[in-house]
């Protein structure tokens, strides 16, 4: 029924009827990248779910403040993304989450060697990355969001977004220790 | 360790980050429930603080309008007017009021 029509059409029709149908149209394209973003940034999938459908109800309140500049989904993994944050400070079961990925990346990460054309578990990698430096890599290689919207989501310039990559990169080859076989 | 160079690193974390799409599983309906719900409610709740709202104000409104319609009759009879020709009387104010309240209420309820 809504194939083919761009998202800020969409939008539109939401804010003008409060037309339910065409919201859910919204979740159902989007759905999969926001989960899967929030279960990456949180690491545990029925939190992540929760935040998930705490965040499309947001914006579903939200949806007036949407100027259409910028992408629907960047504004859409902004809510998603400050979800996540107000829960973090409020949930002690993301806290404990958080303290054992820490852990187990304190325990096991800190000499591994990582052959690249094997896959590293991504929670270890994750941990050890600051929760600003976890949220951009995901945005970035995760969900493919480009340097221009993640500075939508995250406020912060593009050249900042650029150097938090350059800096996790950099720490994710100073934890692991990569064995680039591809070359010979 | 082995030095990689800037696009084999995105590259290498775009492999290791890759997850197959999450199935909707009803999820986005789940959430078209939840705000169905959620914009009943509202349309609910604004007809019946309407209503709430009109039966607690009624006592009041009707003393204001009658206070008028006395001050009136003392204008218009200092004027030499007879009050029953110009001034509406209370039970009229009162019914075209209700009758307006009760309009502006069924409107929202065809609307929901």
């Amino acid at each position: 029924m809504f194939a083919g029509i761009e998202d800020t059409v969409l939008v539109a029709r939401v804010l003008s009827s409060q037309d339910a149908r065409a919201y859910g149209e919204l979740v159902r394209r989007h759905q999969s990248r926001v989960r899967n973003f929030l279960r990456k940034l949180s690491g545990d999938m029925a939190l992540a779910d929760d935040l998930a459908q705490d965040s499309f109800m947001r914006a579903w309140d939200k949806l007036g403040t949407y100027s259409g500049k910028g992408t629907f989904v960047s504004w859409l993994m902004k809510v998603a993304y400050t979800t996540f944050l107000q829960s973090r400070r409020q949930s002690k079961r993301y806290a404990a989450v958080i303290e054992q990925a820490g852990h187990t990346a304190d325990a096991e990460a800190r000499t591994v060697t990582v052959d690249s054309d094997e896959l590293p578990d991504l929670g270890k990698l994750l941990a050890v990355l600051n929760e600003e430096e976890r949220a951009i890599m995901v945005m970035s290689y995760a969900c493919g969001l480009s340097h221009r919207e993640i500075g939508d989501v995250t406020g912060s310039p593009v050249g900042t977004v650029k150097s938090i990559l350059h800096r996790g990169k950099e720490k994710i080859r100073t934890h692991f220790e990569i064995e680039d076989r591809r070359h010979g | 360790m082995a030095e990689m160079g800037r696009d084999a690193d995105d590259r290498w974390l775009e492999s290791v980050f890759a997850s197959d799409a999450v199935p909707d599983d009803g999820f986005s309906d789940g959430i078209v429930r939840r705000i169905r719900r959620r914009v009943r409610i509202r349309r609910w709740s604004l007809g019946i603080a309407l209503v709430v709202g009109t039966l607690v104000a009624a006592g009041p409104v009707l003393e204001l309008v009658s206070l008028l319609v006395r001050v009136g009759g003392q204008v218009t009879g200092s004027l030499g007017i007879s009050p029953g020709d110009s001034l509406p009387s209370a039970a009229m104010l009162l019914g075209g009021g209700t009758l307006f309240l009760a309009t502006v209420l069924w409107l929202r309820l065809l609307d929901s």
